[in-house]
């Protein structure tokens, strides 16, 4: 019984929240209000059973570690923004987590991104397996092997070049600077022909359920298509807001 | 004035703690600093708790006032209330708890799952109807965006592989090389950039976490 209501309340919010595609709307408005505090609710239920009760709240009932009153007190003071007088108060506990996080970023960037992109593009120049690839099955794939390298090593100082603003780009600079504009085009190209295709995928995936769930699907399809047309008719929804 | 320099310390000491900890992980001071680490994520569990507070807060405003669709700001805080009942609930009570079968797994499941995933789908119309603007030819750059994009996509496709052959080939190496040559200069700068900030927060030089 509450998995048949689940499927039903499932496809009532997939076509709630895909009929902004026609316009603003109650159910969407409705969907929308609904999602925010069903993941508000969510991830504090999260953070207080994962993080609070088991590294705050039972350490301290046992009184195994007296030293967590202090993160203890930087988190309540941090409500302290909800009152004006002693909202001046909140921004001890911020401080604490912007520099616990800004020290560890220091390191994280550093190790994890910094190093890691530079070492990875020290290559060399040309690939003898790729040559060879090349010469045993030669065509445009094997080919654009060969120049991977080379358009590592060399593009990305043209990407950086295009980031240094310290000399105006003029000259060979110029030339280097706008070789790596167009790199980050074609970056960004594949970047967002990659984000459409996942877009459409979980399109599909939602398409796919309502089909599978075609009874509900249609009867609430059809009945909020009633309450669009009855909306309209008594000027409830405005048509002026036409998507 | 104390108003300023305290944040500043304290930012600066566990902020130092941090970078100290990396050149000397020695036993007691690793320990105590790896307990501070701790200390951020609880911290940061209870600004999850002031941000569902301010959330009821803004939604009360609405109802009380009765501003535009104050209706639906009823919704929000009558579901955000139930899942917390139900989330904070202890398991033994038989309704509370995160386990498999609870009300707030069910809630979970039939409610946020789908309208996160409805909602990311939602974003292909709009990035279709994007694509319109963006695509319009008008330069070098924009034509390589748009040649980039669209190899891409077909490549991503079975039909495509049929009629264009080799487009998942060249996908993949568009992938593989010319989209991780813009990104890897991205990712340097960007970790330059989050250095330098780190250690302007840490030396008070910039204080994200507010002024007078």
């Amino acid at each position: 019984m509450w998995e048949t209501l689940g499927i039903w309340i499932q496809v009532f919010l997939t076509l709630a929240i895909f009929s902004f595609l026609y316009r603003d709307n109650p159910f969407y408005k409705f969907a929308e209000h609904l999602f925010v505090g069903v993941a508000t609710g969510y991830w504090v239920v999260l953070q207080v059973r994962n993080v609070l009760l088991p590294n705050l709240f039972e350490p301290l009932l046992r009184f195994s570690d007296p030293w967590l009153l202090l993160p203890l007190f930087l988190g309540l003071v941090l409500f302290m923004r909800l009152s004006d007088r002693y909202s001046y108060l909140s921004r001890w506990g911020m401080a604490a987590v912007v520099g616990i996080f800004a020290g560890l970023a220091i390191f994280g960037f550093g190790g994890g991104d910094l190093i890691i992109q530079i070492r990875s593009n020290i290559l060399p120049f040309i690939d003898r397996e790729a040559i060879a690839a090349f010469t045993e099955n030669a065509g445009l794939i094997t080919f654009l092997e060969i120049l991977s390298n080379p358009i590592f090593i060399l593009g990305v100082i043209c990407v950086l070049f295009y980031f240094f603003f310290s000399k105006e780009h003029t000259g060979a600079l110029g030339i280097v600077s706008k070789i790596g504009i167009y790199l980050l085009m074609i970056s960004f190209g594949a970047s967002y022909g990659n984000t459409v295709m996942a877009r459409i995928s979980l399109f599909i995936d939602r398409a796919q359920f309502g089909i599978v769930n075609w009874i509900p699907t249609v009867i609430i399809g059809v009945l909020m298509i009633i309450a669009f047309i009855v909306l309209a008719i008594t000027g409830k929804v405005d048509p002026k807001e036409q998507f | 004035m104390a108003r300023r320099s305290i944040p500043t310390m304290i930012a600066f000491f566990f902020g130092a703690m941090m970078v100290i900890n990396y050149f000397v992980p020695w036993g007691w001071f690793s320990d105590r600093a790896n307990q501070v680490q701790e200390w951020g994520l609880i911290v940061v569990a209870f600004a999850y708790i002031l941000g569902a507070l301010n959330v009821m807060r803004v939604h009360g405003h609405k109802v009380q006032r009765k501003d535009e669709d104050w209706r639906f700001s009823i919704v929000t805080i009558i579901t955000m209330i139930v899942m917390l009942t139900f989330g904070l609930l202890p398991e033994a009570w038989g309704i509370g708890g995160m386990e498999k079968g609870s009300p707030f797994l069910w809630m979970f499941d039939n409610m946020y799952v789908p309208m996160m995933a409805t909602m990311y789908s939602l974003l292909a119309f709009f990035i279709a109807s994007a694509a319109f603007r963006a695509f319009k030819v008008r330069s070098l750059e924009a034509t390589l965006l748009a040649v980039t994009a669209v190899i891409v996509m077909i490549g991503a496709v079975p039909l495509g592989g049929i009629l264009l052959p080799g487009s998942m080939e060249l996908r993949t190496w568009i992938m593989e090389t010319l989209q991780n040559v813009g990104k890897r200069g991205i990712m340097i700068g960007v970790a330059l950039g989050a250095i330098s900030t780190s250690l302007k927060i840490i030396l008070g030089i910039e204080r994200p976490y507010g002024r007078d």
